[in-house]
Formats: structure tokens, sequence, C-alpha cells
């Protein structure tokens, strides 16, 4: 074993080779870009001088009733030029409930669009509000004796979706429905805040909450709402003024037309898996990609 | 302001020997208490480095409202849970690599805990589930309070009591297991 000593030279020695590292990587990443943007810029260019030419041609001097959309309409495209103001992408209440909720450590199944199979809904729509609940019960446990009962406690988080969309089930527009996770996806950035917009399948888990016990002797573990997120753990799609931001492992809504998302914002160590797995896809590609999912998935 | 808070102060303000003193004044506990998630000194030690390789580059603040002592260990959790994650199916050492790895582990706990007593204590806590073996060590071995448990563990101090109390009756079972009898549980 290192004494401190060692360690203290260690420490800074790897410290040092990983700045070095970064510093790279950072410079290979603006290299890269710059390229990139390079190539846009001819390209844009080249269109440009194109249409203008033709317009000319054809002695249509009119622009177009085209909408100023300031993010570019093709090539990567920055999270922070999608979602607007960066100072939107945290919110105090979200820094409380990191603090609150129970951190777990667990093996999670990857998600699939299979575990559609089981879902009441798909919906659209903003988030009005979210909480967090507590629940204090006890439980029976004979480990201390016969009749013995634990003390036991879980978190949920509710939200309140206001529905502007229904994909599939039978929901109406312009109702609220509540939803209350037991699991939330631990990330600043990806989880879900209030005022913004999402598309969630969400599924019917009855209106206990779960306890990992059979039996529980005592307490409320009545639920607000019997459904939930059908998969919490990845980031939801969210709704921008420019497509829907989706991750990848949504393999038939990402299998068209789709722009890789460049993640310019710090992320968490559990979020960064997400870091180059998220697209955007234009609204009418999305909704013919939906349309499949919901056949392929509901027959 | 406590030693450790006074060092990192230092370090932030450019001054190179506050990690030294802070890895000096820490290191051993931070390892054994990292060595209640691995089960392996030697990687213990790794994450413990990893804990103060985060400190050296990203420089977070610290803002006091706890002791430094109980920020480090939560920052040194949240790697142990991290690593834990990414490594949960992978079987870290090989068999020759084990003789070494107990003769570490038994040289800090004689360095660091010193009592023989306690030194059983703290090999029984091996056998317990991971969360009683991180509130036994943090309370026995650190004397950490409730609260700061609770905050290095994420959970709520009527949680934390709970989960010592559950951990206790569990620990004593092994002990007894030994023929091994403490008051102090």
């Amino acid at each position: 074993m290192k004494n401190y000593e060692e360690m203290a030279e260690s420490v800074f020695q790897r410290s040092r080779e990983i700045i070095i590292r970064r510093a790279k990587k950072r410079k290979k990443i603006i290299r890269v870009t710059s390229s990139i943007l390079c190539s846009c810029l001819v390209v844009l260019l080249g269109v440009g001088v194109l249409q203008n030419d033709m317009l000319t041609t054809h002695g249509n001097t009119s622009g177009g009733d085209r909408t100023e959309n300031p993010i570019e309409e093709s090539g990567p495209v920055n999270y922070s030029d999608l979602i607007g103001n960066k100072d939107t992408f945290t919110n105090p209440f979200n820094e409380e409930l990191f603090s609150q909720f129970p951190a777990y450590s667990a093996d999670i199944a990857a998600f699939d669009e299979s575990l559609l199979y089981d879902c009441t809904a798909i919906l659209e729509g903003k988030i009005t509000d979210m909480y967090l609940k507590e629940y204090a019960f006890t439980v029976a446990n004979d480990k201390f004796g016969e009749g013995g009962v634990l003390n036991s406690g879980r978190s949920t988080i509710v939200y309140e979706l206001s529905i502007e969309k229904v994909w599939y089930g039978d929901m109406k527009i312009g109702q609220t429905v509540v939803l209350e996770d037991q699991y939330f996806f631990p990330d600043e950035i990806f989880s879900m805040k209030s005022g913004k917009s999402y598309v969630i399948p969400i599924y019917d888990v009855g209106n206990k909450i779960s306890t990992f016990s059979t039996e529980v002797v005592s307490g409320d573990i009545e639920r607000e709402s019997i459904f939930s997120t059908v998969y919490p753990y990845h980031p939801q799609i969210e709704v921008t003024d420019s497509g829907y931001a989706v991750t990848t492992d949504w393999k038939t809504l990402t299998a068209r037309e789709k722009r890789n998302i460049i993640m310019d914002v710090e992320l968490g160590e559990y979020a960064s898996f997400y870091k180059d797995k998220m697209v955007l896809v234009p609204e009418d590609i999305f909704s013919a990609q939906m349309g499949i999912l919901i056949k392929n998935i509901k027959g | 302001m406590d030693n450790g808070a006074n060092s990192y102060l230092r370090y932030l303000n450019g001054d190179e020997s506050g990690i030294v003193e802070i890895i000096r004044d820490y290191k051993d506990g931070l390892i054994l208490f990292l060595n209640g998630f691995t089960q392996n000194v030697h990687i213990a030690e790794e994450l413990a480095e990893e804990t103060f390789i985060k400190l050296v580059i990203k420089k977070p603040r610290f803002w006091g409202t706890c002791l430094f002592k109980t920020w480090l260990y939560t920052i040194a959790r949240n790697v142990a849970i991290d690593y834990v994650r990414h490594n949960s199916k992978v079987s870290y050492f090989g068999l020759e690599e084990y003789p070494n790895i107990l003769q570490d582990d038994e040289s800090l706990e004689k360095s660091y805990i010193r009592e023989e007593r306690k030194i059983i204590v703290h090999k029984a806590l091996g056998k317990l589930k991971l969360e009683y073996r991180q509130v036994l060590y943090l309370t026995y071995f650190e004397e950490f309070n409730n609260g700061q448990i609770a905050k290095v563990m994420k959970k709520k101090r009527r949680q934390i009591e709970n989960l010592v109390y559950r951990a206790k009756m569990s620990l004593k079972a092994e002990l007894n297991k030994e023929g091994f009898i403490y008051e102090e549980l």
C-alpha cells in the first residue's frame, strides 16, 4: 500500500494526465466542429448562391413565408440551442429533490420498445407541477422474534401532466393526468422539470406503492396515482420547437431522418451515458414513426 | 473551520500542500470506509485516490454547511457507488493476489484502528450487508453522529437511526457466532 506521500504524488500525476487528456480531447472536438462548420458554411453559401440564381432566373423575388429559426436545418444541433435559456436546464426544486430522494444502486434492464406492450397510454404534455411524496409504514418481519415489525419508508415523485396530445390511449386533450414514480432519472439536465413538455409512455401500476414486502402491517401506502412512467431510467422524450429530442434506444422513432444532438452542457456521471445518444427527430417523421411503433406494439 | 477545511481552502488558493495534508489525514479512514463497498483494500485505495483526484481536478466548492470530513466521505461514497455500478459483475482480483490483499487489509486495520477489540469488530463488519457495514463503520470507527451519516448516505436521520439499530443487531449476532461479546453494542 502507498504511504500518504506516494499517494499524493500519484494523485497529482494522474490529475495532470487527466487534464492533459481533456485538453487534447477539447482541441480535437474544436478542430472537428470547426471543419464541420466550415463545410456547412461552404454548402450553405453554395445553396444560397444557387437559390439566388434560380430566383433571379425565374423572376421571383419573394422571400417566401419561412418563419425565422435560429437553429440550422441540417447537421448536428446543440442541446442548449434547442432547449433555450441555459438557466432553465436546472431549477432549485430539482436540487432539493436530488438531496432528498434516496439513491438506489441496482442493475437495470436496458430500455427496449417492447416495454410498451404494458403501457396504458402515450401522452404528450406539459408538466404543470411536481413534488416529492413520502410514505411511512411498517412491515412484518420475524427476524427479531415472532410478530416483529420493521419501520420502512418510500419516496415518490408526483408529476401533474397537462395533456396536449394523445399518441395512444383513451385520455383526452386538456385533461390533467397525475403520474407517480418511485424511481427517478438522477440528472439535473435530463430529469423532468415543471414547465417543460415531454412525450411519456405511462402504465397502470395499481393503487399501492411497491414495498418489497409481502405484509404491510400499518401506515399509508395508497398511491396518489395509479399511473407511472413506463421507463423512468432514461431521459424522457423532450418536446422542442424544432422537433423531438429522443434517446437512440427508441429504435423505431430514430430509424429515419434525424440530427445528432451535441450535449454542450455539463451532464452528471450517470447521465453522461446518454451524451452521444440523443437525436432530434423532426415533427413529421416523429409522427409517422410513432404511428408505426404503436401499430407494431399494440397491433 | 476544521483542519481539513482549512487545508482545502489553502489548496483552492494555490497551495498544493493543502491537498497533501488532506491525503495524510484522511487517506486511511477513507480506504477502510471504501473497503466496505469493494471488499478489496487495493481497489478501495484506488477509489480513495480517485476521490482526491476529484478534489484536485474539479475543485468543488466546500460551503462549510457540514464538517469537511462528512463532505469528503460523501464524495467518496459517490465514487464508490459509481465504481460498484460499473463493475458489479466483474471479478476484481485473481487468487494469487488474495494473500497480499489480506496482509494490506490487516496492516491498515492495525495502524488506523489500533485497538484489538475494535479490529475484531471491523473484521465482523465484512460479513454484514453493505448498508450495515457503512453505517457501523461511520458510527464506531469515524465517530460520525446520525446527522452526519445521513448526509454521507443521502438518507434521512430517522432512516439512519433504524439502520443503525438493525445493523447493531446483525453485528451482535455475527460476533456471538464467534463467541465474542462486545458490551458497547
